[in-house]
Protein backbone atom coordinates (compact mmCIF):
# COMPACT_ATOMS: atom_id res chain seq x y z
CA UNK A 1 0.00 0.00 0.00
CA UNK A 2 1.50 2.88 -1.27
CA UNK A 3 1.61 6.30 1.09
CA UNK A 4 0.66 8.97 -0.24
CA UNK A 5 2.14 12.89 -0.11
CA UNK A 6 1.50 14.44 3.48
CA UNK A 7 -1.31 17.67 2.79
CA UNK A 8 1.48 19.46 3.72
CA UNK A 9 3.91 18.86 1.81
CA UNK A 10 2.03 19.11 -1.31
CA UNK A 11 3.12 22.42 -2.22
CA UNK A 12 6.68 21.37 -2.04
CA UNK A 13 6.50 18.68 -5.23
CA UNK A 14 7.65 21.14 -7.82
CA UNK A 15 10.31 22.40 -6.25
CA UNK A 16 11.41 19.04 -5.14
CA UNK A 17 10.90 17.90 -8.70
CA UNK A 18 12.76 20.46 -10.26
CA UNK A 19 15.67 20.02 -7.31
CA UNK A 20 16.00 16.48 -8.66
CA UNK A 21 15.55 17.07 -12.43
CA UNK A 22 18.40 19.53 -12.02
CA UNK A 23 20.60 17.52 -10.23
CA UNK A 24 19.35 14.51 -12.53
CA UNK A 25 20.77 16.19 -15.67
CA UNK A 26 23.91 17.49 -13.75
CA UNK A 27 24.77 13.98 -12.57
CA UNK A 28 23.79 12.11 -15.69
CA UNK A 29 26.54 14.64 -17.57
CA UNK A 30 28.91 14.05 -15.40
CA UNK A 31 28.59 10.79 -15.56
CA UNK A 32 29.20 10.67 -19.19
CA UNK A 33 32.09 12.46 -19.23
CA UNK A 34 33.26 10.37 -16.13
CA UNK A 35 32.74 7.50 -19.15
CA UNK A 36 34.76 9.38 -21.48
CA UNK A 37 37.86 9.82 -19.16
CA UNK A 38 37.63 6.44 -18.06
CA UNK A 39 37.94 5.04 -21.59
CA UNK A 40 40.67 7.55 -22.51
CA UNK A 41 42.39 6.72 -19.24
CA UNK A 42 42.21 3.19 -18.67
CA UNK A 43 42.02 1.56 -22.51
CA UNK A 44 45.30 1.44 -24.26
CA UNK A 45 44.50 5.24 -25.12
CA UNK A 46 46.13 5.69 -21.77
CA UNK A 47 45.23 9.18 -21.71
CA UNK A 48 44.61 12.03 -19.01
CA UNK A 49 42.46 15.53 -19.99
CA UNK A 50 44.10 19.01 -18.91
CA UNK A 51 43.67 22.48 -19.02
CA UNK A 52 46.41 24.80 -19.83
CA UNK A 53 49.40 22.80 -19.81
CA UNK A 54 52.14 21.68 -21.84
CA UNK A 55 51.22 19.73 -24.73
CA UNK A 56 47.16 20.17 -25.35
CA UNK A 57 44.34 18.95 -24.29
CA UNK A 58 44.94 14.99 -24.48
CA UNK A 59 48.36 14.12 -22.37
CA UNK A 60 49.53 10.79 -21.17
CA UNK A 61 48.21 9.47 -18.35
CA UNK A 62 50.34 10.59 -14.92
CA UNK A 63 52.13 13.64 -17.20
CA UNK A 64 50.06 16.44 -16.21
CA UNK A 65 52.73 18.77 -14.18
CA UNK A 66 51.88 22.48 -14.96
CA UNK A 67 48.24 22.07 -16.22
CA UNK A 68 44.83 22.23 -14.84
CA UNK A 69 44.06 18.05 -14.33
CA UNK A 70 40.80 18.06 -15.92
CA UNK A 71 40.45 14.32 -15.36
CA UNK A 72 40.86 14.87 -11.50
CA UNK A 73 38.17 17.46 -11.55
CA UNK A 74 35.96 15.74 -13.28
CA UNK A 75 36.53 12.75 -10.73
CA UNK A 76 36.45 14.83 -7.79
CA UNK A 77 33.03 16.82 -9.10
CA UNK A 78 31.41 14.00 -10.02
CA UNK A 79 31.65 12.32 -6.81
CA UNK A 80 30.11 15.67 -5.07
CA UNK A 81 27.60 16.24 -7.28
CA UNK A 82 26.30 12.48 -6.84
CA UNK A 83 26.40 13.15 -3.61
CA UNK A 84 23.97 16.50 -4.44
CA UNK A 85 22.04 14.22 -6.67
CA UNK A 86 21.69 11.58 -3.94
CA UNK A 87 20.84 14.43 -1.50
CA UNK A 88 17.84 15.57 -4.13
CA UNK A 89 16.32 12.24 -4.46
CA UNK A 90 16.22 11.69 -0.75
CA UNK A 91 13.90 14.72 -0.47
CA UNK A 92 11.76 14.09 -3.47
CA UNK A 93 11.58 10.66 -2.65
CA UNK A 94 10.53 11.62 1.40
CA UNK A 95 7.84 13.85 0.41
CA UNK A 96 6.06 11.82 -2.03
CA UNK A 97 6.50 9.03 0.18
CA UNK A 98 7.80 6.21 -2.35
CA UNK A 99 8.89 2.81 -1.58
CA UNK A 100 13.03 1.90 -0.93
CA UNK A 101 13.02 0.19 -4.04
CA UNK A 102 11.93 3.56 -5.84
CA UNK A 103 15.01 5.27 -4.07
CA UNK A 104 17.00 2.50 -5.02
CA UNK A 105 16.44 2.78 -8.16
CA UNK A 106 16.65 6.45 -8.39
CA UNK A 107 19.82 6.65 -6.62
CA UNK A 108 21.66 3.30 -8.90
CA UNK A 109 20.49 6.23 -12.06
CA UNK A 110 23.42 8.16 -10.91
CA UNK A 111 26.32 5.46 -11.29
CA UNK A 112 25.00 3.95 -14.51
CA UNK A 113 25.62 5.60 -17.30
CA UNK A 114 22.31 6.85 -19.39
CA UNK A 115 20.28 5.29 -17.01
CA UNK A 116 19.82 8.53 -14.82
CA UNK A 117 18.02 9.75 -17.70
CA UNK A 118 15.46 7.26 -18.08
CA UNK A 119 14.80 7.26 -14.56
CA UNK A 120 14.44 11.35 -14.22
CA UNK A 121 11.96 11.13 -16.98
CA UNK A 122 9.68 8.52 -15.39
CA UNK A 123 10.28 9.97 -12.34
CA UNK A 124 9.22 13.39 -13.08
CA UNK A 125 6.49 12.44 -14.91
CA UNK A 126 4.99 9.78 -11.78
CA UNK A 127 5.77 12.81 -8.96
CA UNK A 128 3.86 15.40 -11.58
CA UNK A 129 0.71 12.97 -12.06
CA UNK A 130 0.75 12.66 -8.47
CA UNK A 131 1.03 16.12 -7.64
CA UNK A 132 -1.59 17.15 -10.38
CA UNK A 133 -4.19 14.57 -8.95
CA UNK A 134 -3.69 15.62 -5.23
CA UNK A 135 -4.41 19.47 -5.93
CA UNK A 136 -7.44 18.13 -8.21
CA UNK A 137 -8.48 16.51 -4.92
CA UNK A 138 -7.79 18.85 -2.57
CA UNK A 139 -9.50 21.70 -4.60
CA UNK A 140 -12.49 19.22 -4.75
CA UNK A 141 -12.89 18.93 -1.34
CA UNK A 142 -12.20 21.93 -0.34
CA UNK A 143 -15.23 23.23 -2.91
CA UNK A 144 -17.34 20.59 -1.94
CA UNK A 145 -18.86 21.69 1.52
CA UNK A 146 -18.79 25.33 0.54
CA UNK B 1 -18.28 -5.58 10.97
CA UNK B 2 -15.36 -3.17 9.06
CA UNK B 3 -16.46 -4.88 6.01
CA UNK B 4 -19.99 -3.84 5.89
CA UNK B 5 -18.96 -1.09 7.15
CA UNK B 6 -16.43 -0.30 3.98
CA UNK B 7 -19.19 -1.59 1.33
CA UNK B 8 -21.05 1.06 2.64
CA UNK B 9 -18.17 3.51 2.67
CA UNK B 10 -17.24 2.76 -1.24
CA UNK B 11 -21.38 2.69 -2.21
CA UNK B 12 -21.42 6.39 -0.38
CA UNK B 13 -20.00 8.09 -3.38
CA UNK B 14 -23.34 6.92 -5.09
CA UNK B 15 -26.13 6.52 -2.83
CA UNK B 16 -26.69 10.12 -1.23
CA UNK B 17 -25.81 13.91 -2.26
CA UNK B 18 -22.19 14.27 -1.74
CA UNK B 19 -22.71 17.38 0.65
CA UNK B 20 -24.23 15.13 3.27
CA UNK B 21 -22.09 12.76 3.09
CA UNK B 22 -18.88 14.67 3.32
CA UNK B 23 -20.18 16.74 6.20
CA UNK B 24 -20.73 14.53 8.47
CA UNK B 25 -16.71 13.66 8.34
CA UNK B 26 -16.00 17.20 8.64
CA UNK B 27 -15.34 17.61 12.40
CA UNK B 28 -13.00 14.19 12.63
CA UNK B 29 -10.63 15.77 10.50
CA UNK B 30 -10.55 18.69 12.67
CA UNK B 31 -10.29 17.17 15.50
CA UNK B 32 -7.72 15.30 15.32
CA UNK B 33 -5.00 16.39 13.30
CA UNK B 34 -2.84 13.20 12.84
CA UNK B 35 -6.35 11.58 11.12
CA UNK B 36 -7.21 14.47 9.49
CA UNK B 37 -4.64 14.89 6.51
CA UNK B 38 -4.90 10.98 5.35
CA UNK B 39 -7.94 11.55 5.48
CA UNK B 40 -9.10 14.20 3.32
CA UNK B 41 -6.13 13.27 0.76
CA UNK B 42 -7.88 9.65 1.08
CA UNK B 43 -11.51 10.26 0.70
CA UNK B 44 -10.91 13.30 -1.71
CA UNK B 45 -10.28 11.01 -4.53
CA UNK B 46 -13.70 10.42 -5.42
CA UNK B 47 -15.18 8.32 -7.55
CA UNK B 48 -11.96 8.60 -10.06
CA UNK B 49 -9.71 6.92 -6.76
CA UNK B 50 -12.41 5.12 -4.36
CA UNK B 51 -10.92 1.86 -5.59
CA UNK B 52 -7.57 2.12 -4.41
CA UNK B 53 -9.05 4.01 -1.80
CA UNK B 54 -10.79 0.96 -0.54
CA UNK B 55 -7.81 -1.54 -1.60
CA UNK B 56 -6.00 0.87 1.08
CA UNK B 57 -8.25 -0.33 3.53
CA UNK B 58 -8.38 -4.00 2.61
CA UNK B 59 -4.98 -4.25 3.02
CA UNK B 60 -4.76 -3.78 7.29
CA UNK B 61 -7.83 -5.89 8.21
CA UNK B 62 -5.85 -6.84 11.35
CA UNK B 63 -6.27 -3.76 12.88
CA UNK B 64 -9.62 -3.02 11.64
CA UNK B 65 -10.33 -6.19 13.50
CA UNK B 66 -8.94 -5.48 16.56
CA UNK B 67 -10.24 -1.66 16.53
CA UNK B 68 -13.71 -1.51 18.36
CA UNK B 69 -16.08 0.74 16.46
CA UNK B 70 -15.81 4.48 17.10
CA UNK B 71 -12.65 4.34 18.51
CA UNK B 72 -10.15 7.25 18.32
CA UNK B 73 -6.54 6.73 17.31
CA UNK B 74 -4.73 7.70 21.13
CA UNK B 75 -6.77 4.81 22.42
CA UNK B 76 -5.75 2.00 19.71
CA UNK B 77 -3.81 -0.01 22.81
CA UNK B 78 -1.79 -2.05 19.57
CA UNK B 79 -0.54 0.97 18.38
CA UNK B 80 2.98 1.58 18.91
CA UNK B 81 2.86 4.50 21.05
CA UNK B 82 6.30 5.90 20.01
CA UNK B 83 8.94 5.43 17.01
CA UNK B 84 11.09 3.38 19.06
CA UNK B 85 8.58 0.65 19.63
CA UNK B 86 8.28 -0.23 15.77
CA UNK B 87 12.04 0.07 15.63
CA UNK B 88 12.24 -2.18 18.62
CA UNK B 89 10.76 -4.85 16.97
CA UNK B 90 12.99 -7.84 15.66
CA UNK B 91 12.04 -6.94 11.91
CA UNK B 92 13.17 -3.54 12.21
CA UNK B 93 16.02 -4.77 14.55
CA UNK B 94 16.91 -7.26 11.94
CA UNK B 95 16.99 -4.01 9.23
CA UNK B 96 19.02 -2.06 11.51
CA UNK B 97 21.77 -4.81 11.80
CA UNK B 98 21.55 -4.67 8.04
CA UNK B 99 21.76 -0.97 7.58
CA UNK B 100 25.03 -1.10 10.30
CA UNK B 101 26.71 -3.51 8.22
CA UNK B 102 26.48 -1.61 4.51
CA UNK B 103 27.40 1.61 7.00
CA UNK B 104 30.05 -0.39 8.21
CA UNK B 105 31.49 -1.57 4.36
CA UNK B 106 31.02 2.21 3.38
CA UNK B 107 33.38 2.74 6.50
CA UNK B 108 35.39 0.49 5.49
CA UNK B 109 35.63 1.90 1.71
CA UNK B 110 36.74 5.49 3.25
CA UNK B 111 39.46 4.11 5.74
CA UNK B 112 40.31 2.28 2.20
CA UNK B 113 40.17 5.53 0.37
CA UNK B 114 42.50 7.37 3.48
CA UNK B 115 44.75 4.66 3.09
CA UNK B 116 45.26 5.42 -0.50
CA UNK B 117 45.53 8.73 0.22
CA UNK B 118 48.59 8.37 1.80
CA UNK B 119 50.02 5.70 -0.16
CA UNK B 120 53.08 6.56 -2.26
CA UNK B 121 53.86 9.96 -0.42
CA UNK B 122 55.70 7.76 2.83
CA UNK B 123 59.09 7.67 2.48
CA UNK B 124 60.89 5.03 0.87
CA UNK B 125 62.24 4.23 4.48
CA UNK B 126 61.00 4.93 7.49
CA UNK B 127 63.81 3.84 9.72
CA UNK B 128 66.16 6.01 8.24
CA UNK B 129 66.58 7.63 11.84
CA UNK B 130 67.20 3.71 13.31
CA UNK B 131 71.35 3.63 13.85
CA UNK B 132 72.31 0.29 12.22
CA UNK B 133 75.62 -1.36 11.08
CA UNK B 134 76.89 0.09 7.94
CA UNK B 135 77.48 -3.12 6.73
CA UNK B 136 73.77 -4.14 6.99
CA UNK B 137 72.30 -1.54 4.77
CA UNK B 138 75.29 -1.55 1.75
CA UNK B 139 78.11 -4.11 0.62
CA UNK B 140 81.29 -2.90 -0.87
CA UNK B 141 81.23 -2.53 -4.74
CA UNK B 142 77.94 -2.63 -4.94
CA UNK B 143 74.96 -0.67 -5.87
CA UNK B 144 73.56 1.82 -3.77
CA UNK B 145 70.20 0.85 -2.62
CA UNK B 146 67.59 3.09 -2.90
CA UNK B 147 66.41 2.75 0.46
CA UNK B 148 69.73 2.84 1.84
CA UNK B 149 70.01 6.63 1.61
CA UNK B 150 70.20 8.72 4.44
CA UNK B 151 70.06 6.07 6.83
CA UNK B 152 71.72 6.74 9.65
CA UNK B 153 74.38 3.85 10.40
CA UNK B 154 77.42 3.09 12.41
CA UNK B 155 80.74 1.80 10.89
CA UNK B 156 83.84 0.15 13.12
CA UNK B 157 87.30 0.96 11.03
CA UNK B 158 90.43 2.68 11.16
CA UNK B 159 91.83 6.17 9.17
CA UNK B 160 93.77 6.73 6.16
CA UNK B 161 95.13 9.95 7.46
CA UNK B 162 96.99 10.35 4.51
CA UNK B 163 94.50 9.67 2.08
CA UNK B 164 92.25 12.99 3.39
CA UNK B 165 91.41 15.28 1.10
CA UNK B 166 89.53 17.98 0.75
CA UNK B 167 86.40 19.40 -1.32
CA UNK B 168 85.04 22.52 -2.23
CA UNK B 169 81.72 24.12 -3.06
CA UNK B 170 79.76 22.09 -0.52
CA UNK B 171 76.89 24.20 0.71
CA UNK B 172 75.75 24.05 4.12
CA UNK B 173 72.71 25.23 5.88
CA UNK B 174 72.84 27.94 2.73
CA UNK B 175 76.53 28.76 3.31
CA UNK B 176 78.99 27.50 0.62
CA UNK B 177 81.82 26.14 2.08
CA UNK B 178 84.71 23.21 1.82
CA UNK B 179 84.24 19.39 3.24
CA UNK B 180 87.22 17.55 5.20
CA UNK B 181 86.91 13.95 3.36
CA UNK B 182 88.76 10.95 5.66
CA UNK B 183 89.06 7.48 4.05
CA UNK B 184 87.92 4.83 6.72
CA UNK B 185 89.01 1.00 6.05
CA UNK B 186 85.91 -0.62 7.45
CA UNK B 187 87.59 -3.60 10.32
CA UNK B 188 84.83 -5.47 9.24
CA UNK B 189 84.93 -6.16 5.63
CA UNK B 190 88.22 -3.97 4.81
CA UNK B 191 86.43 -1.92 1.83
CA UNK B 192 87.14 1.54 2.15
CA UNK B 193 84.36 4.21 2.55
CA UNK B 194 84.82 8.02 2.06
CA UNK B 195 83.06 10.19 5.64
CA UNK B 196 82.31 13.50 5.23
CA UNK B 197 84.05 14.72 8.93
CA UNK B 198 83.90 18.39 9.02
CA UNK B 199 82.77 21.61 7.09
CA UNK B 200 84.18 25.03 7.25
CA UNK B 201 83.49 28.18 5.38
CA UNK B 202 86.91 28.26 3.92
CA UNK B 203 89.37 26.47 2.42
CA UNK B 204 92.16 27.44 4.57
CA UNK B 205 90.24 25.96 7.54
CA UNK B 206 89.54 22.84 6.40
CA UNK B 207 93.49 22.35 5.44
CA UNK B 208 93.89 23.06 9.18
CA UNK B 209 92.08 20.46 10.54
CA UNK B 210 93.19 17.49 8.39
CA UNK B 211 96.31 16.94 10.62
CA UNK B 212 93.60 16.25 13.61
CA UNK B 213 92.39 13.04 11.12
CA UNK B 214 92.44 10.17 13.96
CA UNK B 215 95.79 8.33 13.09
CA UNK B 216 95.86 5.11 11.30
CA UNK B 217 95.61 2.09 12.98
CA UNK B 218 93.69 3.53 16.18
CA UNK B 219 89.75 1.34 15.64
CA UNK B 220 87.75 4.18 15.69
CA UNK B 221 83.46 3.59 15.55
CA UNK B 222 81.88 6.44 13.28
CA UNK B 223 78.15 7.19 13.69
CA UNK B 224 76.64 9.14 11.04
CA UNK B 225 74.24 9.30 7.80
CA UNK B 226 75.05 7.12 5.36
CA UNK B 227 74.52 9.13 1.35
CA UNK B 228 74.90 7.44 -1.70
CA UNK B 229 78.15 8.45 -4.03
CA UNK B 230 77.92 11.52 -6.19
CA UNK B 231 78.46 11.61 -9.74
CA UNK B 232 82.42 12.68 -11.02
CA UNK B 233 82.60 15.76 -12.37
CA UNK B 234 84.12 16.29 -15.68
CA UNK B 235 84.31 20.23 -15.28
CA UNK B 236 86.18 19.45 -12.10
CA UNK B 237 88.28 17.56 -13.82
CA UNK B 238 88.83 19.93 -16.23
CA UNK B 239 89.24 22.91 -13.60
CA UNK B 240 91.42 20.48 -11.45
CA UNK B 241 89.40 21.00 -8.76
CA UNK B 242 86.85 18.30 -6.49
CA UNK B 243 83.29 19.25 -5.65
CA UNK B 244 82.02 15.70 -5.23
CA UNK B 245 82.91 12.56 -2.86
CA UNK B 246 82.75 9.71 -6.15
CA UNK B 247 84.03 6.52 -5.09
CA UNK B 248 84.24 6.25 -8.63
CA UNK B 249 86.79 8.91 -8.84
CA UNK B 250 88.36 7.70 -5.88
CA UNK B 251 89.14 4.66 -7.08
CA UNK B 252 92.11 6.13 -8.99
CA UNK B 253 93.18 8.03 -5.72
CA UNK B 254 93.37 6.04 -3.30
CA UNK B 255 96.14 2.89 -2.86
CA UNK B 256 95.35 -0.69 -1.64
CA UNK B 257 91.79 -1.01 -2.50
CA UNK B 258 91.85 -4.92 -2.91
CA UNK B 259 88.57 -5.42 -0.47
CA UNK B 260 87.01 -2.27 -2.61
CA UNK B 261 85.55 0.63 -1.78
CA UNK B 262 81.59 1.76 -1.10
CA UNK B 263 79.28 3.01 -3.16
CA UNK B 264 78.31 5.37 -0.34
CA UNK B 265 79.65 8.11 1.95
CA UNK B 266 79.10 8.76 5.23
CA UNK B 267 78.83 12.59 7.02
CA UNK B 268 79.86 11.63 10.31
CA UNK B 269 78.10 13.26 13.39
CA UNK B 270 81.32 14.57 14.99
CA UNK B 271 83.29 16.76 13.18
CA UNK B 272 87.36 16.91 13.65
CA UNK B 273 89.36 19.54 14.87
CA UNK B 274 87.78 23.01 14.88
CA UNK B 275 85.50 22.14 12.11
CA UNK B 276 81.61 22.18 11.89
CA UNK B 277 79.63 18.63 11.54
CA UNK B 278 78.26 18.66 8.12
CA UNK B 279 74.36 19.22 8.06
CA UNK B 280 72.96 16.28 6.93
CA UNK B 281 69.51 16.07 8.05
CA UNK B 282 66.73 13.16 7.93
CA UNK B 283 64.85 13.14 4.89
CA UNK B 284 61.72 14.86 4.86
CA UNK B 285 58.65 12.57 4.87
CA UNK B 286 56.69 14.11 1.89
CA UNK B 287 53.09 14.05 3.03
CA UNK B 288 50.94 14.65 0.24
CA UNK B 289 48.42 13.86 0.02
CA UNK B 290 46.03 12.68 -2.65
CA UNK B 291 43.16 15.38 -2.25
CA UNK B 292 41.22 12.85 -4.35
CA UNK B 293 41.34 9.74 -2.06
CA UNK B 294 40.74 12.12 0.79
CA UNK B 295 37.43 13.65 -0.85
CA UNK B 296 35.61 9.88 -1.60
CA UNK B 297 36.29 8.99 1.85
CA UNK B 298 34.54 11.66 3.01
CA UNK B 299 32.10 10.89 0.90
CA UNK B 300 31.79 7.33 2.22
CA UNK B 301 31.53 8.61 5.72
CA UNK B 302 28.44 10.49 4.28
CA UNK B 303 26.77 7.94 2.61
CA UNK B 304 27.91 5.67 5.56
CA UNK B 305 25.99 7.91 7.98
CA UNK B 306 22.88 8.01 5.39
CA UNK B 307 22.25 4.05 5.57
CA UNK B 308 22.06 4.75 9.12
CA UNK B 309 19.52 7.96 8.62
CA UNK B 310 17.60 5.74 5.68
CA UNK B 311 16.89 3.16 8.14
CA UNK B 312 15.61 5.49 10.81
CA UNK B 313 13.24 7.62 7.75
CA UNK B 314 11.66 4.00 7.17
CA UNK B 315 10.93 2.93 10.94
CA UNK B 316 9.70 6.45 11.39
CA UNK B 317 7.55 5.99 7.36
CA UNK B 318 6.17 2.45 9.18
CA UNK B 319 5.17 4.34 12.58
CA UNK B 320 3.25 6.84 10.86
CA UNK B 321 1.40 4.34 8.19
CA UNK B 322 0.17 2.29 10.98
CA UNK B 323 -1.24 5.47 12.74
CA UNK B 324 -2.63 6.25 9.57
CA UNK B 325 -4.29 3.22 8.77
CA UNK B 326 -5.77 3.25 12.29
CA UNK B 327 -7.01 6.56 12.10
CA UNK B 328 -8.81 5.40 8.57
CA UNK B 329 -10.05 2.32 9.93
CA UNK B 330 -11.59 4.46 12.65
CA UNK B 331 -12.98 6.78 10.28
CA UNK B 332 -14.91 3.78 8.67
CA UNK B 333 -15.79 2.78 11.68
CA UNK B 334 -17.16 6.57 12.16
CA UNK B 335 -18.72 6.37 8.94
CA UNK B 336 -20.14 2.85 9.09
CA UNK B 337 -22.33 4.37 12.98
CA UNK B 338 -23.21 7.44 11.48
CA UNK B 339 -24.09 5.66 7.92
CA UNK B 340 -27.24 3.49 8.87
CA UNK B 341 -28.52 7.38 10.28
CA UNK B 342 -27.97 9.28 8.02
CA UNK B 343 -28.51 7.25 4.89
CA UNK B 344 -30.88 4.70 5.79
CA UNK B 345 -32.26 3.08 2.71
CA UNK B 346 -28.76 2.43 1.86
CA UNK B 347 -28.22 -0.23 4.16
CA UNK B 348 -29.58 -3.41 3.63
Amino acid sequence: MPLKPRPRDVPKIPGAVRFYRIAAYVTGFMLLLLAVEMVLKYTPLQMEMQLGGEGGFFVPVDSITSGFNLSTAILIAHGWLYVVYLFATFRLWSIMRWDLLRFVLIALGGVVPFLSFIVEHRMTRVALAQYDELVATTAQTEGAPA
Amino acid sequence: MPRSARSSASGRPGSATPSTDLNPICPGWLADGRSGPGRRTAGAHGSRTSGRYDARDMSSPEQSATTPRGATPGLHPELPATVWEVARRPRWIGLLVFALVVSGIFGLLAQWQIERSVEGSQPINSETEVLKPLEAELAPQTAFPERAAAQRVTVTGTMRPGDTFVIGDRVDDGRTGWWLVGRLVDAETGASLPVALGWAETEQEVREAAPDVPPAGAELTVTGRLLPTESPSTSDYEADRVTVVSSAMLVNEWDDLEAGIYNGYVVADDAVGGLQPVTAPAPEAEMQLNWLNIFYAIEWVVFAGFAIFLWFRLVKDRFEREHEEAAEADEEARLAADLPRATAPAQP
